[in-house]
């Protein structure tokens, strides 16, 4: 009769063989889950936005593996900074966003906007701006304009020649001059008087009479990368033709009373401007009539303005009226002028002859400058919810283990007891 | 629309029309030495009227006193900020005169006090080159009004532009005939004006 | 009464006094106790004044409402007490009375149980009862009083004035403030002003200021304790004086100045901002306005309006009498009705006439008259300030037609003038009503203010064609009078309407008065002309109910009309020569030698702007760290701002103010970055400029 040891022998070698099958089993298992490769799910809701810093970190564990998903609402705005090309060192922030914003940096609120696009231009913005709309922010960095080189003006003895050249210089642009009072007589400033792309950034032409000779001087200058601005008389010069974006079609004359109701630009003589090739930019108009009309030409610009007798917007105009001619004189400058530094080899060192010299800025690592975009960007549009199912199921029951353990230890046991090996 | 206009400034108080013939005198003599389009006659503006912004030099003379309205003091300051230039001339020739004490009074307290203008001044080379500054008039050299003469003229600046000149010399007097008898003249007397007209018209 | 009732009745007054005595002790404490609380607060943080002026008032209240509550509480229960309650009490403290007191006096009690009763109560010792309980009542509050009564009287004479008598100028006296000024003589400094004595106001002090305001020619003296503070104005370096600490003695210059105060361990500026004294306001109520009178006599009524910010000296009216023509003048000037002002007026009326017989005028003579007043200012003035000028002329005879002639009364453009603006008046409230009234009501409004500026056109042109007929004065004009007049003959209707249109919108550079096909009459006329049109078309915007848009065409209209005025007076003299230069002629033939010399540029507006910015930002980096330094540093910028930019100078005191006394000094910065950068440019669309 079989003894009791050896009837637990068989019990002991299905316990191996069950033991072992878990144990071979659990192997099999976990090598699938590994060839599967598993991963984990993040979830983001998002209310407004999500930090440079954060965004960036969970693009990383979607770069790794993980699955990265966001849902929530995030405003769409889009806010970028441009140095204005003016002595003053302002930047224009030109921001659109679908609702309501609030602009400021990082000392509080400046302004805001409705819903729509709008710009605002500042010196004064300390560290980011940011626009922020229903919650959602965005920032970028204030950008100057590198050095700007000299003006030219060449126009005949007179009012517009005068205030056009007070306007452009208590902007704080160094001006050279070259004002024509008779056919022999001219009257001069400045230690350039031709035009040069080494030291001028911009001509402006008031007089309607030019020589060949300068008229072929500027147009050497406008496609070595100068700027050129035409304006008054010398808005349809015969001269320079070539290089002009529209032609005059009429002439009107101010309207009288214009500049009490407010609308001094409408108290001015004008070109009508017409005719626009079709590289024109319009940038201005009055009643629908192109009134300040740009044109790229080789590697400068061509800005013609018809608005005539400016002069007398500055002195008859209501308050405010000289500091809106200045900056009306400075802004067809700097739009004229060429957007890449030129270095102007002319600039003394005298304090009185420094123009803005402040680098512009490297925008800064925490600049956001379109929140939704770059999320999108790094993670994909947002999902409705959360991920509806629940998170995979462990394919390696801890049980499993156990139980083959279990059993294995139990057979040691066993045959041990009986004295086996 | 002529690039220049002579302005004449017409105030409440005095007789600022006793030198009608300045205006075709001046005229007379921009158009003799410059290409200017200049309009062949004068205007007249009152000082206290928004025209008077139309006209960025104006011509202001007299002999009697001048008081200012508190509107034309007001205007004229408005005018000197944005870029005006009034040139003052005392038709009596007499700094101990109604003209000289009132004018002066009025014109420090409308814009600013008014300084001596260096002989060296731009202006005496605007156009024509005065080495010694202001030159006389004859009514100076012949002991008209105070007897004196004056070697300077007088300017109010804003920062570094002359918005009034003030004169002593009577050129009002000076420049008072018909331009068509400059011809009798061997010097003509008259070119200071086209250095004030050149000055004002490019500083 | 009873000798019992009469020791109850002595028992309850004194009692009552225990309770007012009470009351007033527990006042006494409360009151005390605020102001030492107060005391021991500005010890400790440093109250502001405007919390110092309030706490002795608090300290009244708060002492008062407890009395009052002490008093209709316990005194009033005192008070109320019956004879009964009182021997009642006096049970509850004698327990071997076994009520024989209370039963003494119960009237019901009589015979011998009452004269036994009386006996023992007689034998009671109510009177020490009385004194045990007086004690015990006012031990309290009398401790209370007295603790909270010598705080106060220990504390240091300076720190109760604080409390008690706070004013402006006492941070020295704060307690811990001499300690703090051992190592740090400048932590705490106190600026008394004391203005010029013409100005006749009161020395006034600031403390822990940045920046302080003051009168020209007063002195300003800055103290602090401690020792070995010197003052740096501009490079020249003031010693400090003092036993107690320092102090430092400066005039009030003209124009702003920092003052480098420069202690053992650290330095502190300071900027004094000068008051410019305005000269005197001078109104001349009478005589009106100008006029020209037919004969020199009879007396002128002078009335002026005369006011000043400090104090007037004296007021006069001049006048100034020109006589000539031509020119040759003579010239004679005068005052009358001069009066001088005591110290410390600042307004006053002068009146006064001038007898014109006594001038001695002629024909053609020219008075000028105005009020004139000087300040009491002996520093820098005296300021005088001057009224508007009337002027008077004695018409010659030859003008005795003229309708400009009667004395006083408005000339005809005057009066057009005058009715013209109640025209205009009317309009303008009819705008501002537009809104609230219906269509129907603002067409009939708008029609009947046409129809007034209708008539009023008409007699304007009425006016203009009356001036066709005049047969005398020096508009007077005839054939043969050597002068050119153009086209002769009496104006029709049509004419004067084309001229009022040509008169309207005249160009000044081809036309001088009574060019081209005008006659001398429509010359002359020719603001009332003007007038005439822009009431035209006043009236025609009425006419479709546009009021907005007439107002425009009045206001001009007004204009025109006042140049009328003036030209009235001033054509009366003749027209003046017109000399038309013949360019063609004389176009280049001058032989002069000429030579026009360069022009110079002239500096930018504000060259320094953008400086004073990037030193702002520098200032800003320190605020965290060394706030005295940053606030330093914004006085520095504060006084490269230039001197017509007061707005944005007084933002950057405050912002240095703000960031001395660190509290929260993001609005104050956020402010002044804004003032110094200025307004931003917002434009609702995005630009193609620039790019």
């Amino acid at each position: 009769m079989p003894s009791r040891a050896e009837r637990r022998q068989p019990w002991e070698r299905a316990a191996r063989g069950l033991g072992l099958v878990l144990l071979l089993g659990a192997l099999v298992l976990a090598w699938r889950a590994v060839g599967r490769g598993d991963t984990r799910r993040v979830h983001v809701a998002v209310d407004g936005g999500l930090s440079p810093v954060m965004r960036d970190s969970l693009a990383a564990l979607a770069a790794a593996g993980d699955s990265v998903s966001w849902s929530g609402s995030v405003a769409a705005v889009i806010a970028s900074a441009e140095a204005v090309r003016e002595p003053s060192g302002a930047t224009r922030f030109n921001v659109v966003a679908d609702s309501a914003t609030a602009l400021g940096d990082s000392l509080g609120l400046i302004d805001s906007l409705s819903a729509g696009a709008g710009t605002l231009t500042t010196e004064g913005v300390r560290g980011q701006f940011a626009a922020n709309s229903s919650g959602t922010t965005a920032s970028v960095a204030a950008r100057t304009a590198p050095a700007l080189g000299r003006v030219l003006v060449i126009g005949r003895v007179g009012w517009e020649s005068k205030f056009t050249i007070a306007a452009l210089e208590e902007a704080g642009w160094l001006v050279d001059a070259r004002l024509r009072l008779s056919d022999t007589i001219t009257v001069e400033q400045g230690r350039s008087t031709a035009p040069n792309v080494g030291a001028h950034a911009a001509v402006v032409v008031l007089d309607s009479l030019l020589g060949a000779e300068t008229a072929n001087s500027i147009a050497r200058f406008v496609r070595a990368g100068g700027g050129l601005v035409l304006s008054g008389d010398a808005v349809r010069p015969r001269a320079l033709a070539a290089l002009t974006a529209a032609r005059v079609t009429g002439v009107e004359s101010g309207e009288p009373g214009a500049f009490q109701e407010g609308e001094p630009l409408h108290a001015l003589p004008f070109h009508a401007l017409g005719a626009l090739t079709s590289d024109a930019v319009v940038l201005e108009t009055r009643d629908d009539v192109s009134a300040v009309v740009a044109r790229r030409v080789a590697a400068g610009r061509v800005i013609q303005s018809g608005y005539a007798e400016t002069w007398r917007w500055r002195m008859q105009g209501e308050a405010g009226s000289v500091e809106a001619h200045r900056a009306h004189w400075s802004r067809l400058v700097g739009t004229a002028a060429p957007a890449e530094a030129f270095v102007a080899r002319t600039q003394a060192a005298a304090s009185r002859e420094s123009a803005v010299t402040s680098p512009a800025v490297i925008p800064s690592a925490t600049a956001d400058p379109a929140p939704l975009a770059s999320l999108v960007d790094a993670l994909g549009p947002a999902q409705a919810d959360a991920p509806a199912s629940a998170p995979a199921r462990d394919p390696l029951p801890p049980w499993l283990g156990a139980i083959a353990l279990l059993l294995l230890v139990a057979e040691w046991a066993s045959r041990r007891a009986r004295g086996a090996s | 629309m002529p690039d220049f206009v002579f302005a004449t400034a017409q105030y409440d108080s005095g007789d600022w029309d006793s030198a009608p013939l300045v205006a075709a005198n001046i005229i007379d003599g921009l158009a003799r030495y410059t290409t200017l389009d200049v309009a062949p006659t004068g205007v007249v503006v009152p000082l206290g009227s928004k025209d008077l912004f139309k006209y960025p030099l104006v011509w202001l003379t007299g002999h009697l006193p001048v008081r200012f309205t508190e509107v034309e003091r007001t205007t004229l300051r408005e005018y000197c900020k944005r870029g005006g230039l009034l040139f003052v001339d005392d038709h009596n020739h007499d700094v101990d005169g109604e003209f000289h004490r009132t004018a002066w009074e009025e014109i420090e307290r409308a814009v600013g006090p008014l300084k001596d203008l260096p002989s060296d001044d731009p202006l005496y080379r605007a156009f024509f080159t005065f080495e010694d500054g202001p030159p006389t008039t004859s009514h100076e050299l012949n002991g008209w009004g105070d007897n004196l003469v004056h070697k300077h003229l007088q300017c109010v600046k804003f920062g570094e532009r002359v918005v009034v000149l003030y004169s002593s010399k009577d050129y009002s007097s000076e420049w008072s005939y018909h331009p068509d008898n400059k011809r009798f003249l061997s010097v003509d007397n008259s070119k200071f004006g086209v250095n004030l007209v050149v000055y004002a018209l490019t500083r | 009464m009873s000798p019992i009732e009469q020791r109850l009745a002595r028992a309850g007054r004194t009692l009552v006094l225990v309770q007012v005595s009470r009351a007033l002790l527990f006042a006494l404490a409360v009151g005390a106790g605020v102001l030492a609380l107060g005391l021991a607060l500005d010890a400790l943080v440093g109250l502001p004044l405007g919390l110092r002026r309030a706490l002795f008032p608090l300290a009244l209240v708060a002492g008062g409402l407890v009395l009052v509550w002490r008093v209709a509480r316990d005194v009033r229960s005192a008070l109320r007490a019956s004879r009964e309650s009182l021997a009642l009490w006096f049970e509850g403290r004698l327990p071997d009375l076994r009520y024989a007191l209370v039963t003494s006096i119960d009237p019901a009690a009589a015979g011998d149980v009452r004269s036994r009763l009386e006996q023992v109560a007689a034998e009671a010792p109510l009177e020490r009862e009385v004194q045990q309980a007086s004690r015990h009542a006012l031990v309290r509050p009398a401790v209370a009083a007295a603790v909270m009564s010598l705080a106060l009287v220990l504390a240091p004479r300076g720190a109760v004035g604080r409390v008690v008598t706070p004013v402006s100028g006492d941070a020295l006296e704060r307690p811990g403030t001499a300690s703090r000024a051992v190592a740090d003589p400048l932590a705490s400094i106190v600026v008394r002003i004391t203005p010029p004595a013409y100005a006749g106001i009161r020395a006034t002090a600031y403390d822990d200021p940045s920046t302080v305001s003051a009168l020209v020619g007063g002195r300003v003296r800055i103290e602090g304790l401690g020792q070995g503070v010197r003052a740096d104005v501009g490079g020249v370096v003031t010693p400090s004086r003092g036993a107690d600490g320092w102090s430092i003695d400066l005039p009030v210059p003209a124009k702003a100045m920092a003052v480098r105060l420069i202690g053992p361990t650290r330095e502190r500026m300071l900027v004094v901002d000068p008051i410019t004294d305005s000269v005197p306001s001078v109104r001349l109520d009478e005589p009106t306005r100008d006029s020209v009178l037919r004969v020199a006599e009879g007396r002128v009524l002078l009335q002026a309006d005369v006011r000043d910010d400090f104090g007037l000296a004296d007021a006069a009216f001049e006048f100034i009498v020109s006589s000539g023509a031509g020119e040759t003048f003579t010239f004679k000037s005068g005052r009358v009705a001069a009066r001088t002002f005591d110290a410390g007026t600042r307004s006053a009326r002068i009146e006064g006439a001038l007898t014109l017989d006594t001038i001695k005028l002629g024909p053609g003579d020219l008075i000028h008259l105005r009020a004139v007043a000087r300040d009491r200012n002996n520093v820098t003035g005296p300021g005088a300030g001057a009224s508007e000028t009337r002027t008077l002329r004695i018409a010659r005879a030859d003008e005795y037609d003229s309708m400009s002639v009667d004395p006083m009364p408005p000339t005809e453009p005057e009066k057009n003038a005058l009715s013209q603006r109640m025209i205009l008046m009317l309009t303008q409230e009819l705008a501002q009503r537009l809104p609230r009234i219906s269509e129907a009501e603002r067409t009939r409004e708008s029609r009947k203010i046409a129809l007034e500026q209708t008539r009023l056109r008409k007699r304007v042109g009425e006016v203009v064609f009356l001036r066709l007929g005049e047969d005398g004065g020096e508009h007077a004009h005839f054939a043969g009078d050597g002068h050119n007049h153009g086209k002769e003959g009496v104006l029709n209707p049509d004419d004067i309407l084309a001229a009022a249109e040509r008169a309207a919108n005249y160009d000044p550079t081809t036309q001088l008065e009574g060019e081209g096909d005008e006659t001398p009459i429509v010359a002359i006329n020719k603001p009332l002309l003007e007038a005439y049109n822009h009431m035209w078309r006043a009236a025609t915007e009425l006419e479709t109910s546009s009021p907005k848009t007439a107002i425009p065409w009045m206001e001009r209209a007004i204009e025109a009309l006042q140049r009328a005025r003036a030209a009235e007076r001033i054509y009366l003299r003749g027209r003046p020569p017109r000399v038309v230069v013949d360019l063609a002629k004389v176009r280049g033939v001058g032989k002069e030698k000429h030579a026009p010399g360069d022009r110079s540029a002239r500096a930018p507006l504000d060259a320094a702007r953008q400086a004073r910015l990037e030193r702002f930002d520098v200032a800003l980096t320190l605020v965290v760290s060394d706030p005295g330094a940053a606030a330093d540093s914004l006085l520095l910028v504060r006084l490269s701002v230039p001197e017509d930019e007061r707005s944005t100078a007084r933002v950057l005191d405050a912002a240095a103010d703000a960031v001395r006394k660190n509290g929260d000094v993001t609005a104050a910065l956020q402010a002044a970055r804004r003032a110094l950068a200025g307004a931003p440019r917002r434009e609702s669309a995005l630009t193609v400029w620039g790019r």
